[in-house]
């Protein structure tokens, strides 16, 4: 197995005003762990895009919540976690745009596929945690 | 965010500036609906935003939407590189009419 090394482990309140703080962390961490500056700006567009969903769905844009994110860094890999405490994700529910549709919503979790390698969601063994991993192969 | 609304012929341009993001996205779509409201072509400068997430993105296709359905002309403007990398990723950036400059208007 893989040695997975955590380099940054952030805990924010549920509120837009902090995902610009959230992506200077991203930004810079993407960059300490090798990315060059068009990979990391994508890492940022992907962790953004499942923070906003995270604040958006999970606790309906209640700014009192809180989101975790952990980004950790493989021999081969780099690997965001995020965790919230909100609504259940239920996978089989989202109404994924077609992105040659032309229309506002639904394109947060096509672009986060697009620049990531794998995305999983599942929930912690006592169920009161949403996990969203995006994992991003190193080239 | 920071916007500015300005005049350039027949087009209300407004430029936004900054980030465009969960945040301030609300304050763009109400100024865009707004100027749209006018009946005027519209011209979006995005030439001096930093970012923009998928919700700053919706409040571009939806004044574009309005656009189209009271025969307004709806285009952006001076795209910059990030912003353009996210309507590419969004597979918008065919969808929207993009000027560099003014001088490519005809």
């Amino acid at each position: 197995m893989a040695k997975s090394k955590k380099i940054i482990e952030l805990e924010m309140a549920s509120d837009p005003a902090l995902l610009s703080m959230m992506r200077c962390v991203v930004l810079h961490a993407s960059m300490n762990a090798g990315c060059n500056n068009e990979q990391a700006e994508n890492m940022v567009i992907a962790v953004n895009e499942a923070c906003m969903n995270i604040i958006q769905h999970a606790y309906n844009n209640d700014v009192n919540n809180s989101i975790s994110l952990q980004v950790y860094e493989e021999s081969n890999k780099l690997v965001f976690r995020l965790i919230d405490h909100g609504n259940p994700f239920d996978v089989s529910k989202i109404k994924k745009r077609n992105l040659d549709e032309v229309r506002p919503g639904g394109l947060g979790l096509p672009m986060i596929e697009t620049i990531m390698d794998k995305v999983d969601f599942f929930s912690s063994p006592e169920g009161n945690e949403n996990i969203l991993e995006l994992v991003k192969i190193k080239h | 965010m920071e916007y500015n609304i300005s005049k350039n012929g027949t087009y209300s341009v407004i430029m936004l500036e900054g980030e465009v993001d969960l945040y301030c996205s609300p304050d763009a779509r109400k100024i865009i609906l707004k100027e749209l409201k006018k009946g005027d072509d519209m011209l979006i400068d995005l030439s001096k935003v930093s970012y923009i997430d998928s919700s700053g993105i919706a409040c571009l296709v939806e004044g574009y939407q309005v656009a189209n359905k009271n025969e307004i002309k709806f285009a952006l403007l001076g795209v910059s590189q990030g912003a353009m990398n996210v309507l590419k990723l969004a597979r918008l950036d065919n969808v929207f009419t993009i000027y560099n400059s003014f001088d490519d208007i005809k």
